[in-house]
């Protein structure tokens, strides 16, 4: 495995770092620094409207749809990095509405390939806080017809990384999905406790159940066997080489007919195959506790 | 519950009933209240995936005109009554200001044709998702 190359400023211990992260501006007045900063050469996605994770992003976060009056809005980050939830409920306050919905979720790569959902019944609920997510705000599929596309076309070598916590329902079936063209479902998963297969693609890559909140990561070497992580465990069961992914969608892809019940802090697509240690240092960087 | 709506004019009913709650045609051109599938069967037949649940509010100012364009055909033809555009103008107009789970104003003709997920599977409409280890 390809460990990814480090820039001179991880130097410093990326826990220590991790510390001014959500505190704004570090002490002496230093510039924003994001916790994914050190990969972000290696990272070709990364969609977390909760948090942002890369100095390099200075855009918006998201696009809701309050559910009430179907306004919509769009919201950055505060100075601390975090999603302003408080801009959001004063949004929500005005319109007389409890709720709200994701329309877009901006990529902090800049691509352009933000995740969007044009149909109202498919946007995924918006969350301003989750236990499970150290009280951050996430997207929450609360139904399996809720998705999101995206339209990079994956390809070999990859990793995907996802920060979840699911309902805890059978029918959580798929939070990341794949399709082909513009609405050709292909049957690839990850996915957090689904029953006895928790990643598939082309094949079984694991069948061990996942942690309730936890970071997965699924990666695809330029050859041979995908691998499967589960908050920094290794839990492959079945060596399976086949398959690339296409493109990927958040929960129901088009033309599917399910996604997941799940509650998502982040999606990041990588370019390249995670070894065992990047997985264990972004573990330390992104555990569901101390989001 | 998700219900597949059969819906020949597919896209322009799902922007249609968009238009009960953003009535202004330039904001959110695209977009739609429910998605739009065709099914795998040859010629594949189009339907609307309802979601039974989703709701809206009436806008004041929401237009019916996409909606009645689209049942006229039906009611020409006979499957629906002669009244059907005209109660369901005042139905919306009842309506204005007010929350609408959108299902319930379909023509109970579309719900007795509509199916679920699992019966548009068992019939080999929908692409099988399941996957077993």
């Amino acid at each position: 495995m390809t460990h990814l190359p480090r820039s001179p400023s991880q130097l410093v211990n990326p826990l220590a770092r991790q510390r001014f992260i959500g505190y704004g501006t570090a002490p002496g007045g230093a510039a924003f620094v994001g916790a994914l900063d050190a990969y972000a050469s290696s990272i070709s996605r990364l969609w977390c409207p909760g948090r942002r994770l890369l100095s390099s992003w200075a855009g918006n976060a998201a696009t809701l749809r309050e559910t009430t009056g179907s306004t919509e809005q769009t919201f950055g980050y505060g100075a601390d990095g975090y999603l302003n939830t408080t801009a959001i409920a004063s949004f929500l306050a005005g319109a007389g509405a409890s709720a709200a919905a994701h329309k877009v979720i901006f990529d902090q790569k800049a691509s352009g390939d933000d995740l969007t959902q044009t149909t109202a019944a498919s946007q995924p609920l918006y969350v301003s806080s989750h236990s499970g997510f150290n009280n951050r705000a996430c997207i929450h599929l609360d139904t399996v017809s809720k998705g999101m596309p995206s339209t990079l076309d994956i390809a070999r070598p990859y990793s995907i990384l996802v920060i979840e916590d699911d309902d805890g329902t059978p029918s959580s079936l798929r939070t990341i999905t794949a399709y082909s063209g513009t609405s050709t479902f292909e049957n690839n998963l990850i996915c957090a406790n689904r029953s006895g297969l928790s990643a598939f693609r082309g094949g079984v890559v694991s069948t061990t159940s996942t942690a309730a909140a936890c970071v997965e990561i699924f990666t695809g070497p330029s050859s041979g066997n995908h691998a499967f992580y589960c908050n920094g465990t290794d839990i492959t069961t079945t060596g399976t080489a086949s398959g690339d992914w296409r493109k990927l969608a958040v929960g129901r892809a088009p033309g599917g007919s399910e996604g997941a019940i799940t509650k998502l802090f982040a999606v990041i697509v990588f370019n390249t195959a995670l070894s065992a240690g990047d997985v264990t240092a972004l573990q330390a960087i992104l555990a569901p506790a101390s989001l | 519950m998700i219900r597949f709506v059969p819906a020949s004019q597919g896209e322009p009913l799902t922007r249609a009933l968009w238009r009960l709650a953003v009535p202004d045609p330039e904001t959110g051109a695209t977009d739609k209240m429910f998605e739009v599938i065709d099914d795998l069967q040859t010629p594949s037949q189009r339907w609307l995936m309802v979601d039974t649940t989703f709701t809206i509010r009436v806008h004041e100012q929401a237009v019916l005109d996409g909606i009645a364009d689209i049942l006229q055909p039906w009611i020409e033809q006979g499957y629906l009554p002669a009244d059907t555009n005209t109660n369901l103008a005042v139905f919306v107009e009842s309506k204005r200001g007010e929350m609408l789970t959108v299902y319930d104003a379909f023509p109970q003709l579309f719900k007795d044709m509509s199916k679920t997920t699992q019966q548009m599977i068992d019939a080999g409409w929908l692409a099988n998702p399941e996957v077993t280890p």
